[in-house]
């Protein structure tokens, strides 16, 4: 008798598209081949993740038609099988993998685009999480703001990009066809920060100072180092921005290497 | 080896917060409607693993829920995995029943993942010693983690394995009896496997303990033609309740007495209007059900 281990095994053999020619074995004929039977279980999986995909890329189904989608879907689902159940986080990845689909060459900037669709997908469903409030910061010595490590919200990616997605993005969600032809390409790269407000999901463009400090800051950089090149009001008008948007979530001051050693 | 539950009516009017009436299967594309217009209807059921994490959809979940008693229905905990459960999933589930507080959590007598895989289906055990063993520990694990009783859902399935030596209701009763987990009925998916595989659906519902049925399930199913005079039918929740199944839910009524009942659709949803009429259908059954009830307590 085959362990549930060994039954399951092969099911899933069978599911992911390779032959189990075990397991007509281990089913009841009844007039139908197992063939018939797992193609059920099979449709079922390939249906399931191609939702999946369709969901968190949305603007690049626009673009290339949900057939296309589904075909590039197949491939990438076929390299990439989920590990966990919760498919609002599968599909990670199949911007790097359009990046070397060649079916898709012909639109240089869909990987860009699917890099964005992620980064929006993660910013809908990471977890609740309170903001930072600056009066929190009061407290701590003026000798030691240097040394402050920020914790992002979750929501929060900053992403740099060479075809300017946002508009398209924009464009193809809300069907303007005519903001999709006053795009501007080859003014790349795009430095995007996506997030989550109040209000919504929001993606803003900015510039590469900023994008840099604040891509230094959510990577753990100490604000000393992060903000080593940044003009005095430069900062004070960075930092208010974070702190309007309530980009952080928690903060902690990094131990300066040395003085363990010292003591 | 089994032990049989007496057939005995269930009595009690609700299990938790949730009302022996007529709910539906909320899908996101009612979210709005459901909030906006709180149309009349006892309960509402949901996925519970469409509202881990944050953002838009758990927080409108929030505000539905103030209204409406709510079940969390999960698809993703693999109690049938011959890998050990998801840790990660476990505690999610956990942190949704805190936010969302609902009167009845339910799972699948299925498995969905192995060799860290998941398959994204409820998909079927071989009924054995060894499928019973291993589904038992990882109920007892869950109502353990979640500190409360569970109910596990009957399935519908394509296939039978040539090794299974356990009536799949009698595996369903036996879970019941060792670990005290509720039954989830769902009659339509008792009404597709029996068509599939010849058992009669009938004897099936006879064979479930009655006092452990906490719920029951409703929803559509389609016939699949294979060829050369073939066919099977395939559960997937995209049509009205068929008649056969309307049937088999009145005798489930008379075996189990009013029991919470939930009208599912998840491929080609219809409007809500839709879902409520099918769920008004559940509930004049479930209305003639308790009135005869009430006949036969007087009498």
């Amino acid at each position: 008798m085959p362990t549930l281990r060994e039954v399951q095994t092969h099911f899933s053999v069978a599911i992911l598209g390779q032959p189990a020619n075990e397991l007509g074995e281990m089913f009841i004929a009844n007039g139908i081949d197992a063939g018939a039977r797992l193609s059920i279980y099979r449709g079922t999986y390939l249906s399931a993740l191609d939702t999946a995909l369709r969901l968190t890329y949305p603007a690049v189904q626009r673009v290339v038609g949900e057939e296309f989608l589904t075909g590039a879907g197949r491939h990438f689902v076929e390299a990439n099988p989920p590990t966990a159940a919760d498919l609002n986080c599968y599909g990670e990845g199949f911007a790097d993998f359009l990046d070397s689909f060649a079916p898709a060459s012909s639109l240089p900037y869909l990987p860009d685009l699917a890099r964005l669709e992620w980064a929006v997908s993660r910013a809908l469903h990471a977890d609740d999480s309170e903001a930072l409030d600056p009066v929190a910061l009061a407290a701590i010595e003026t000798e030691d703001h240097p040394r402050i490590v920020f914790v992002p919200q979750p929501a929060l990616t900053f992403l740099k990009v060479s075809f300017p997605v946002d508009s398209i993005w924009q464009a193809v969600l809300t069907e303007d066809d005519n903001a999709l032809d006053e795009i501007a390409f080859g003014e790349g790269p795009f430095f995007l920060c996506v997030e989550r407000l109040a209000s919504g999901i929001a993606v803003t463009r900015q510039d590469r100072v900023a994008w840099e400090f604040a891509k230094a800051l959510v990577a753990g950089t100490t604000l000393g180092e992060a903000a080593s090149t940044l003009a005095p009001e430069t900062l004070t008008a960075l930092m208010a921005e974070h702190f309007a948007r309530g980009r952080f979530h928690d903060f902690r001051i990094e131990q300066s290497s040395t003085s363990g050693d010292e003591q | 080896m089994m032990r049989r539950s007496p057939q005995a009516p269930n009595t009690a009017a609700s299990c938790g917060s949730i009302p022996a009436a007529a709910g539906i299967g909320l899908r996101f594309q009612h979210h709005r409607e459901v909030a906006e217009e709180r149309p009349a209807i006892a309960w509402i059921e949901v996925h519970s693993e469409d509202y881990f994490g944050g953002g838009t959809n758990p927080a409108q979940l929030d505000v539905i829920r103030r209204d409406l008693p709510i079940s969390l229905h999960g698809v993703g905990l693999s109690l049938g995995g011959a890998d050990d459960l998801d840790r990660e999933h476990l505690q999610r589930v956990r942190e949704a029943i805190a936010r969302f507080e609902p009167g009845l959590v339910s799972e699948h007598l299925s498995w969905s993942a192995v060799n860290g895989v998941y398959l994204a289906d409820l998909l079927p055990l071989p009924m054995t010693e060894e499928a019973l063993d291993v589904v038992c520990r990882h109920m007892d694990q869950a109502q353990t983690t979640l500190a409360r009783k569970i109910l596990i859902e009957n399935p519908s399935t394509y296939v039978q394995y040539t090794h299974s030596t356990i009536p799949e209701w009698e595996f369903m009763a036996e879970i019941a009896a060792r670990t005290g987990c509720s039954i989830l009925c769902d009659v339509n998916n008792i009404f597709v496997s029996a068509s599939n595989h010849g058992w009669s659906a009938e004897d099936y519902l006879l064979g479930l303990p009655a006092s452990a049925i906490g719920e029951i399930h409703l929803a559509g199913h389609s016939v699949r033609d294979l060829g050369n005079g073939r066919s099977i039918r395939v559960d997937d929740h995209g049509a009205r309740v068929s008649a056969d199944v309307w049937s088999l839910y009145e005798k489930a009524l008379k075996l189990f007495g009013p029991v919470p009942t939930l009208i599912e659709w998840d491929s080609n949803i219809p409007s809500l209007d839709v879902l409520l009429g099918e769920a008004a259908t559940a509930q004049n059954l479930l209305d003639a059900t308790q009135s005869e009830a009430r006949h036969a307590d007087a009498a």
